[in-house]
């Protein structure tokens, strides 16, 4: 089976004036067709970028799309090509924001943008497609679907804003939607609200999901499969239910220790240390500084190696042909 | 915001006033007094000093002095000019009018040219264009308006012959609308330069902070065109800005007017002050300083008034 | 088995601060264009005080053997204008009016806006109110107008001139003097003043005018290019200082009528006030970044 879209070698860099930021470093991930991934990583740690990248959407400068390869649906995707990626945009790869409410211009009623991306991708009239909007409003849960159409972004609330946005995500009815944190500027009863809807939305229409965030209790959730990210680069990847019963990756067994920990109420563990200076990386392993196993050999970047039945890892540990002792 | 507007258009009565009496004030800082003012020439000849006397009621305390002189000047009494030998007020009126006409060209060219040049600068930020396009609006805002004239004048006029440079004088019938809007062209530039210059600062910083708004990427991620990337949210949204700038413009652009007309022969109240000012016609000079301010003031008003209807979310 | 890998290293101890004129200093300094300004600025100033030393010709000697002659020529690095005098000469003698005309106004305009901006947005009562009045008034009558009316009122010359362009510019750093007063008489730390017993109202000045004076300074500055070229108008209505005194807005008005075949006796005086306009531009940006830490990048 193809994939529905299959990303290659995605390097992304930024300019800054203390020197060249690596974003994001040689990542390939590829999603199929209703499956549902996870990018889980602390700030910094490029999920955001990478996600952004999937249809070259990030402005190019400041970004610098130093390499990668993006293939969606058996189709090549290149940076340049505006309009073959306005279609793709939208229709193929649908985005929903971490805040919601920013995403909207604060100029114009919801009702007014709505129509405007509708009317880009669909050839009817707004009148024809009214109705439909509402009924999508309505099952994304939002209440008073038409007296929301004539508010303005800064008149709803966050769980409000964030759910007119998954449905206008859906109403063009795109094959993946990536999520960029879409629960984390919510409150908690949102937060529960919109996981659910997302869930359902998935088993109703076969859609492809792409879920960021930092918090794992959220991807794992709804994850077939999960990525895990630190400054920059995939360090663990697999189906999430192995990743999360046994994780491999010094970075994942500390997130997780940390999350549980949080849970049952005792002493907290927290990560030592903060993630890199992405302007600044330190050669070898990125993890190091903050890794509690680290040996001699980490001083050079260790590969992205299979552990397992569709599992990976990047970490000498647990690299056979690495002696350690 | 009704109120603020009721608040606004209040507040022009005592502006008007304290115009009023500032104009007046100026008749009585002339050497000689009000009397050697109004008369000119004549003033050496005390029976007309005895008659403006009685007239103006020189003698009586200044309160009433300025009472008369106001009651006058709604009238549309000024008295007669001693350059020109008639009427003051027939003087002002159609000259107002031309005023007014380079002072809306100006504004066009001010609007347009910022527009373009700000938004075509903040799209192609750090581009060649952008680097010479702000090199070369700061270098016309640090000059006279009057020079830049004068260089338009023998650049295009004189050298290339391609466009009028005097003899506007024939507005004063009406000439076809076309003869207007030729002469137009270089006094209008001229002036609108510092304008357009200021403009085109503001428009540029506002579009480089609206491109990088999160709604804008979004209209990006949710497949929309550039052109409404840029023009129907970017541009939107620092529309309440460029508005707010603009209004503030209208009144230096009233006051440029004045100097460019000097230059052009433009036959405007600008004109009409320098020839007043160089011929020593008090009379007529200070009632085109009232008239003047008065517009300008009413002018700002408009502006502002503009603003407010433009834009209801902001006050 | 290591430990784990390498320790974060201490930070070097931060040498002593800087003091801050030490700090706003150095912050100019990396401006370049501001730089060049002041380095323009001073090389004029000194063209203008040693004018008669430096001016190959009288000013206002006119030579009927040399009537417009263009620039680039033998003995004439300028030209000369219509009465044969050399504009390199007059231009030298004209920075002289120059920079008083925009330097003493903007400095009398200073003093008096401050003093009215500090009544006015200290007393929020009556007398505070009224100043706050007439200054409106003040604003609503054009800048030209208003000293162009009180110019020709009271006779053209450089004191004239200068005291129209004062009273004029006064509103403007007034209302910004009176903004800031206004804001920082309700800031905590004064309050905290006026609790202590410093009734006085000497020392709250103190407090508000270390505050306001900064703001006062920068508004001067980056206006004092366009005081310039104010200056110029009225030169060339005839309101300055009357001729043969070369005046360099004078200068553009005289080449008007040979502008035809001798352009350059208008443009020469302009480019001199673009020049000096811009490096006032350029210096006033700067000490506008130099004087307000926030503005200042960090490297």
């Amino acid at each position: 089976m193809t994939a529905l879209l299959e990303v290659s070698g995605l390097t992304v860099r930024f300019g800054s004036p203390a020197g060249e930021v690596h974003a994001v470093e040689d990542v390939s991930l590829s999603v199929g067709a209703g499956e549902s991934m996870g990018i889980v990583g602390e700030s910094g740690s490029g999920k955001t970028v990478t996600c952004m990248s999937l249809s070259w959407l990030l402005p190019s400068p400041p970004a610098r799309y130093v390499g990668g390869r993006i293939v969606f649906k058996g189709e090549d995707l290149r940076p340049r090509e505006e309009r073959k990626l306005r279609h793709v945009r939208g229709r193929g790869i649908g985005i929903i924001f971490q805040n919601a409410r920013l995403s909207f211009d604060p100029a114009y009623r919801f009702g007014a943008q709505i129509a405007e991306v509708l009317r880009a991708h669909l050839d009817a009239p707004w009148k024809a497609l009214r109705p439909e909007a509402i009924r999508t409003l309505r099952e994304c849960n939002v209440a008073d679907a038409e007296s929301v159409l004539r508010k303005y972004p800064h008149e709803v609330s966050g769980g409000v804003a964030q759910r007119v946005s998954i449905a206008l995500a859906l109403l063009i009815r795109p094959d993946l939607l990536v999520a960029d944190e879409p629960t984390t500027s919510l409150d908690l009863l949102s937060q529960i609200e919109v996981l659910a809807l997302l869930e359902r939305l998935r088993r109703e229409t076969g859609l492809a999901l792409i879920l960021v965030s930092h918090d794992l209790s959220v991807v794992r959730r709804i994850a077939d499969r999960v990525i895990i990210m630190y400054a920059g680069r995939i360090v663990e990847e697999g189906p999430a239910g192995e990743i999360f019963a046994s994780p491999k990756h010094p970075y994942t067994q500390g997130l997780l220790a940390s999350a549980l920990q949080r849970r049952e109420g005792e002493h907290l563990y927290e990560l030592p240390g903060t993630p890199p200076d992405l302007a600044a990386l330190p050669p070898g392993c990125s993890f190091r500084p903050r890794c509690p196993h680290a040996f001699a050999r980490c001083e050079t970047m260790p590969e992205l190696l299979p552990v397992g039945a569709g599992r990976a890892a990047r970490c000498h540990l647990l690299d056979p042909s690495v002696p350690h002792g | 915001m009704l109120r603020y507007v009721v608040q606004r258009i209040v507040s022009v009565v005592p502006t008007l006033i304290g115009v009023s009496l500032v104009t007046f004030a100026l008749l009585h800082l002339v050497p000689g007094g009000p009397a050697v003012a109004m008369l000119g020439m004549a003033a050496s000849d005390p029976k007309a000093v005895a008659a403006v006397t009685k007239e103006l009621g020189l003698n009586r305390p200044l309160p009433e002095q300025y009472w008369i002189w106001l009651k006058r000047a709604v009238s549309g009494d000024f008295g007669m000019s001693t350059e020109f030998h008639v009427p003051v007020s027939g003087l002002l009126i159609p000259k107002l009018e031309h005023t007014l006409i380079l002072t809306a060209g100006s504004l066009v060219y001010a609007v347009l040219l910022g527009l373009a040049i700000g938004i075509t600068t903040a799209l192609y930020n750090r581009s060649l264009f952008d680097r010479l396009a702000m090199l070369i609006t700061l270098v016309g805002a640090s000059a006279p308006v009057f020079w830049i004239g004068l260089l338009l004048s023998y650049l295009f006029a004189i050298r290339l012959g391609w466009l009028p440079a005097l003899g506007m004088t024939s507005l004063v019938g009406s000439s076809s609308v076309l003869v207007v809007l030729k002469h137009l062209i270089l006094p209008g530039f001229a002036n609108s330069i510092i304008s357009l210059a200021v403009i085109a600062r503001i428009v540029r910083s506002g579009m480089l902070e609206a491109l990088v708004q999160p709604y804008v990427l979004a209209a990006r991620a949710r497949g929309l065109p550039r052109w409404r990337q840029v023009v129907v949210h970017a541009f939107r949204n620092i529309l309440p800005d460029a508005i707010n700038i603009t209004g503030l413009q209208v009144g230096f652009l009233f006051g440029g007017a004045l100097f460019v007309e000097v230059v052009f022969g433009w036959p405007g109240l600008g004109d009409l002050i320098y020839s007043s000012i160089q011929a020593r016609d008090y009379v007529t000079m200070q009632a085109a300083v009232l008239i003047v301010s008065a517009a300008f003031i009413l002018v700002n008003l408009a502006a502002d008034l503009a603003r407010i209807a433009l834009d209801p979310r902001e006050v | 088995m290591s430990a784990a890998g390498a320790t974060t290293a201490h930070p070097a101890v931060p040498a002593a601060p800087r003091s801050a004129t030490r700090q706003a200093l150095a912050a100019f300094l990396r401006d370049r264009m501001a730089v060049i300004g002041l380095v323009v600025l001073l090389l004029a100033l000194l063209a203008a005080i040693f004018a008669p030393l430096l001016s190959p010709y009288d000013p206002t000697m006119g030579d009927d053997d040399a009537i417009l002659v263009p620039p680039l020529s033998m003995g004439h690095l300028l030209g000369t204008d219509m009465q044969g005098r050399d504009l390199l000469a007059r231009i030298l003698f004209g920075a002289r009016l120059a920079f008083p005309e925009a330097i003493i106004p903007v400095a009398v305009a200073a003093a008096a806006g401050l003093v009215l901006g500090l009544i006015g947005g200290f007393y929020h009562r009556a007398v505070g109110e009224v100043v706050m009045r007439v200054l409106d008034v003040l604003f609503a009558i054009p800048m030209v107008l208003l000293a162009i009316a009180i110019a020709a009122a009271l006779g053209s010359g450089l004191p004239t001139v200068i005291l129209s362009m004062a009273i004029v510019i006064t509103p403007y750093i007034a209302r910004v003097v009176a903004t800031t007063t206004s804001q920082l008489r309700s800031a905590t730390f004064v309050e905290a003043a006026r609790v202590s017993g410093f009734g006085d109202l000497r020392i709250l000045r103190r407090e508000i005018l270390t505050h306001v004076i900064p703001a006062v300074v920068v508004y001067s500055t980056t206006n004092m290019g366009a005081m310039v070229v104010f200056a110029a108008g009225f030169g060339f209505l005839g309101l300055g200082a009357q001729p043969p005194t070369p005046d360099w807005g004078a200068m553009i008005a005289d080449g008007m009528r040979s502008l035809d075949d001798a352009p350059w006796v208008s443009t020469v005086p302009g480019v001199a006030i673009v020049i000096i306009a811009l490096a006032f531009n350029y210096v006033g940006d700067g000490l506008r970044v130099a004087l307000d830490p926030r503005l200042r990048t960090r490297l």
